[in-house]
């Protein structure tokens, strides 16, 4: 198959370069016209790819500078004169020569070529070096980057790697479900929390969207980078973070706290979750009375009496309209709406925080500010909750009297 | 998963190492030369049922380019979930961002190896 990938190749770049050849003759005529321009690059295109593919580097060299000097013309950065004509020509000449006399490594036509170079240098403008992101070893025997910083031992580490997608992910062809796998190929999963407090009911559910967040826990001698490199193409629009959690205990489990504590510190449910099923439960003074330890009355007398004591906190009342209650109600919906603009214009923007220590310091970064941003919408939100219950009229107080 | 690789590219050479490449691994592949021959091809597949695990395109072609190939087959149901990658030169460094918010699921970047190629493409389809 070598050979015949050899010849299609060779079958295609001859045909380019007879399109190049016929081009520039109609182009020496027709200087202005565009379209002729755009076809002689597709075709300069179309063979640098093709050599690229097959390894002859001497002919993907060659038509990648005459390509940039056609470029350079095609954004009128200079003229179209009979040098430049020249140089197209003697480079199309030169693939060709190589071409017929299998030269494909050009030594017959180094000076040929480095004619040609030289010509192609007085052109050229674009002199990019290429910045290689080299390591060096410092003396006591570590890896050093360019900047400095001390790359860390490939002994195995865990990362701790949260993703938080949009829900519009599959739109994009992405499938969540082949970055765990990729995870599963570069170590061992020690730990891995599902967060589904976003799935909503399934009267809302849309079937095409994704509502889950992971936080998984990996154990790997591979370097970051290597984990970073799995979330390549998704990490733009979407909120991956990860971090090296080898130093730190965020394993294990601090066994002081409560089960609900825990959970909200894993992500896994929100603290609002936790007060409203808590207020679902089965009160101690229920309990007592069903096991049979305190008479149903007795416990209903004590709650009665800190109903009472509760009511007269609350003696002191004052009188609002309504319409001035409501009035606060929507400028607390508004400065939501806001303050989500604020947020989203902060993290849309957040490349402006970066600075040269790169990626991980901007995925801190982030998740600080988001974190910052939802302390600031709960609190709104727990006003909200309050001016809302100004307007409720407290039951308790006026049936104690009525008590026996 | 269908393990077929549908790969649009004006260059022979291009779609026969895509192919070369891909077959030693256990994939089908199906070719297209541009844009609009995408879009017909993909038709006659689905007609045969079947249904590509992934398109990788290129950017440059006659008649219809990457760009407006993707957008033209993410409006369809039928196309819109599967994943694209987009073929770009590392001058064309704008036409990744482009890729993507046409709706690309990624890019490659040429000329890239067969390792390169392989790697990428079991990211989408096993």
């Amino acid at each position: 198959m070598g050979d015949e990938l050899l010849e299609l190749f060779l079958e295609e770049t001859r045909e380019n370069l007879q399109v190049m050849e016929e081009g520039l003759l109609d182009l020496e005529g027709n200087i202005d016209n565009m379209e002729l321009i755009n076809v002689i690059f597709r075709a300069m295109h179309t063979i640098k790819g093709g050599a690229g593919l097959v390894g002859m580097q001497r002919i993907n060299q060659v038509t990648h500078r005459l390509e940039n000097l056609l470029d350079s013309v095609r954004h009128q950065e200079i003229l179209l004169t009979d040098n430049v004509f020249r140089v197209l020509f003697d480079g199309t000449d030169i693939i060709k020569k190589m071409l017929d006399d299998n030269d494909f490594t050009g030594v017959q036509f180094s000076e040929a070529i480095e004619s040609l170079f030289k010509q192609l240098d007085r052109f050229d403008q674009n002199h990019t070096p290429s910045t290689e992101n080299s390591n060096i070893i410092n003396d006591d025997n570590q890896i050093v980057n360019q900047a400095g910083n001390v790359k860390p031992k490939t002994d195995a580490r865990t990362f701790k790697i949260t993703m938080r997608f949009q829900p519009t992910i599959f739109e994009s062809g992405t499938d969540p479900i082949m970055l765990l796998r990729e995870i599963l190929e570069v170590g061992q999963i020690v730990e891995s929390y599902c967060n589904s407090s976003k799935l909503p009911l399934l009267e809302e559910l849309i079937a095409h969207q994704f509502y889950l967040e992971w936080t998984i826990f990996v154990e790997t001698d591979k370097k970051q980078d290597e984990i970073d490199g799995i979330f390549i193409f998704v990490a733009d629009d979407n909120e991956i973070f990860i971090d090296d959690v080898t130093e730190e205990k965020a394993l294990s489990i601090d066994d002081t706290k409560r089960m609900g504590e825990l959970l909200v510190e894993k992500g896994l449910i929100s603290q609002d979750d936790i007060e409203s099923t808590l207020s679902k439960q089965k009160r101690i003074g229920e309990l007592l009375v069903d096991e049979g330890k305190v008479f149903k009355q007795e416990v209903e007398k004590i709650a009665n009496k800190q109903v009472e004591a509760k009511n007269q906190e609350h003696s002191s009342t004052i009188r609002v309209e309504a319409s001035k209650l409501e009035g606060i109600l929507n400028h607390l919906a508004e400065l939501l709406i806001s303050h989500s603009r604020v947020k989203e214009l902060v993290l849309s923007n957040i490349n402006l925080f970066s600075d040269s220590s790169g990626e991980q310091r901007n995925h801190t970064i982030n998740r600080e500010i988001t974190a910052a941003f939802d302390e600031v919408d709960k609190i709104i939100r727990i006003v909200q909750e309050k001016v809302m219950n100004t307007s409720m009229i407290p039951i308790g107080g006026t049936f104690t009297r009525f008590s026996a | 998963m269908s393990k077929v690789v549908f790969i649009v590219d004006d260059s022979r050479t291009v779609r026969a190492s895509v192919e070369y490449t891909l077959k030693k691994e256990g994939y089908k592949v199906e070719q297209a030369v541009d844009g609009q021959d995408g879009i017909k091809r993909l038709e006659e597949l689905r007609q045969k049922g079947i249904r590509p695990g992934m398109i990788i395109s290129d950017i440059n072609m006659p008649n219809l380019d990457g760009i407006g190939f993707i957008k033209e087959i993410k409006k369809s149901l039928h196309y819109k979930f599967i994943p694209v990658l987009v073929l770009t030169t590392e001058s064309q460094d704008e036409k990744k961002m482009e890729g993507k918010q046409a709706g690309a699921a990624g890019w490659l970047v040429k000329p890239f190896s067969p390792e390169q190629l392989i790697g990428v493409v079991k990211k989408f389809v096993k």
